[in-house]
C-alpha cells in the first residue's frame, strides 16, 4: 500500500493511493500512522478519496489507528466513496469516527479546533 | 435466472478480482448500487473467512462463489473444500460500539455480523466434503428493467 503524506499547519494528511484497504494491504497503514505519531503529530486526516473498497480487516486497522492516536489527538476520515461509507454505516463506525466530505473540510475543522 | 460461477485460489490477493466479477454480474442485471455494494462487501467477508479460518491461510486451495440474480433477490453460495467450518455457529459479535470506551472497540470479528446485517437469509450446509455458505438478499420490487426479464 502506498500512503502519501502532506501537512497543513499542524495537521498531517495521510492519503491512501490504493483502491483497496483490505486484508492484504491494511497493515502498511498502521505503520504510517505510527510513524506520524512518533514524529509528534497529534492531528491526522485519513484521506480515502482514492479508495474504492474497505473490508472488515481494513476497517479493523483504521480502528487501531484511532486507538493509537488516543484521546490526546484527532484522527478523522475524509472523502469516503459510496462503498466505504456503506461499510462505516453497516458497522456503526460512522458514530465513532468524524467523517468529512473533503480533506479541506477536515483540515479546516481540525485547525479551527486548535484555538478553542 | 442469470447465474455465474466464480472460482479463485484461496489467496486474499485474489479476492478483489472476484469482487469485481460479482459487481459486473450485478451491474449487468441492473441491480442498484444500494444493493450491489453491501452484497460485494459480504462476498469479500465470506471469502476472507474461508481463506483465514477454513483453509487457515493455505493459498493452494479453491473457493467458489455461485451468484444468481433472481427478479427479487440475489443468492450467493460460497463453497470450499476445507474442514467442517460453520460460521453461522459462531457467537455473533455486536456491531454496536461502546462510544464511552474507544480502546475497547474490536479490531476484528465483524465479518459475520456484517453478513447478518445485510442478508435476509444466511445458512450453512456441509455435503460431500464441501462447505456451502448460502446468503440471500431481497431486492426492492421497483426496478422495471429487471422485473421485465
Amino acid at each position: 500500500m502506498q500512503v502519501e503524506e502532506r501537512h497543513a499547519g499542524d495537521v498531517r494528511i495521510l492519503s491512501i493511493a490504493d483502491a483497496r484497504v483490505d486484508a492484504r494491504s491494511a497493515p502498511a497503514l498502521k505503520e504510517s500512522v505510527a510513524a506520524v505519531l512518533s514524529a509528534g503529530t497529534r492531528k491526522i486526516v485519513l484521506d480515502l478519496g482514492r479508495v474504492e473498497f474497505v473490508d472488515s480487516t481494513g476497517l479493523g486497522v483504521i480502528v487501531s489507528c484511532l486507538k493509537q492516536v488516543g484521546r490526546g489527538g484527532e484522527f478523522v476520515i475524509a472523502s469516503c466513496s459510496q462503498s466505504v461509507a456503506t461499510l462505516f454505516r453497516l458497522t456503526r463506525m460512522d458514530k465513532v469516527f468524524r467523517v468529512f466530505a473533503s480533506t479541506d473540510e477536515a483540515v479546516h475543522s481540525l485547525q479551527t479546533a486548535r484555538g478553542e | 435466472v442469470p447465474s455465474q460461477t466464480f472460482a479463485i485460489a484461496s489467496d486474499v490477493a485474489q479476492v478483489p478480482e472476484l469482487c469485481q466479477g460479482i459487481r459486473a454480474l450485478l451491474s449487468s442485471q441492473r441491480v442498484d448500487d444500494a444493493d450491489a455494494i453491501p452484497i460485494e462487501i459480504c462476498v469479500a467477508e465470506a471469502v476472507n473467512n474461508v481463506i483465514e479460518h477454513g483453509y487457515r491461510g493455505d493459498p493452494n486451495q479453491t473457493v467458489e462463489v455461485v451468484a444468481s440474480v433472481e427478479p427479487r433477490r440475489v443468492v450467493l453460495e460460497v463453497r470450499d473444500h476445507g474442514p467442517v467450518f460453520d460460521p453461522t455457529s459462531r457467537r455473533l459479535s455486536s456491531l454496536e460500539p461502546d462510544l464511552t470506551d474507544i480502546n475497547a472497540l474490536p479490531e476484528r470479528g465483524r465479518g459475520l455480523a456484517i453478513i447478518r446485517e445485510v442478508m435476509n437469509e444466511v445458512s450453512y450446509l456441509r455435503r460431500d466434503d464441501m462447505n456451502t455458505l448460502r446468503m440471500a438478499r431481497d431486492l426492492p420490487p421497483h426496478v422495471e428493467s429487471r422485473d421485465a426479464t
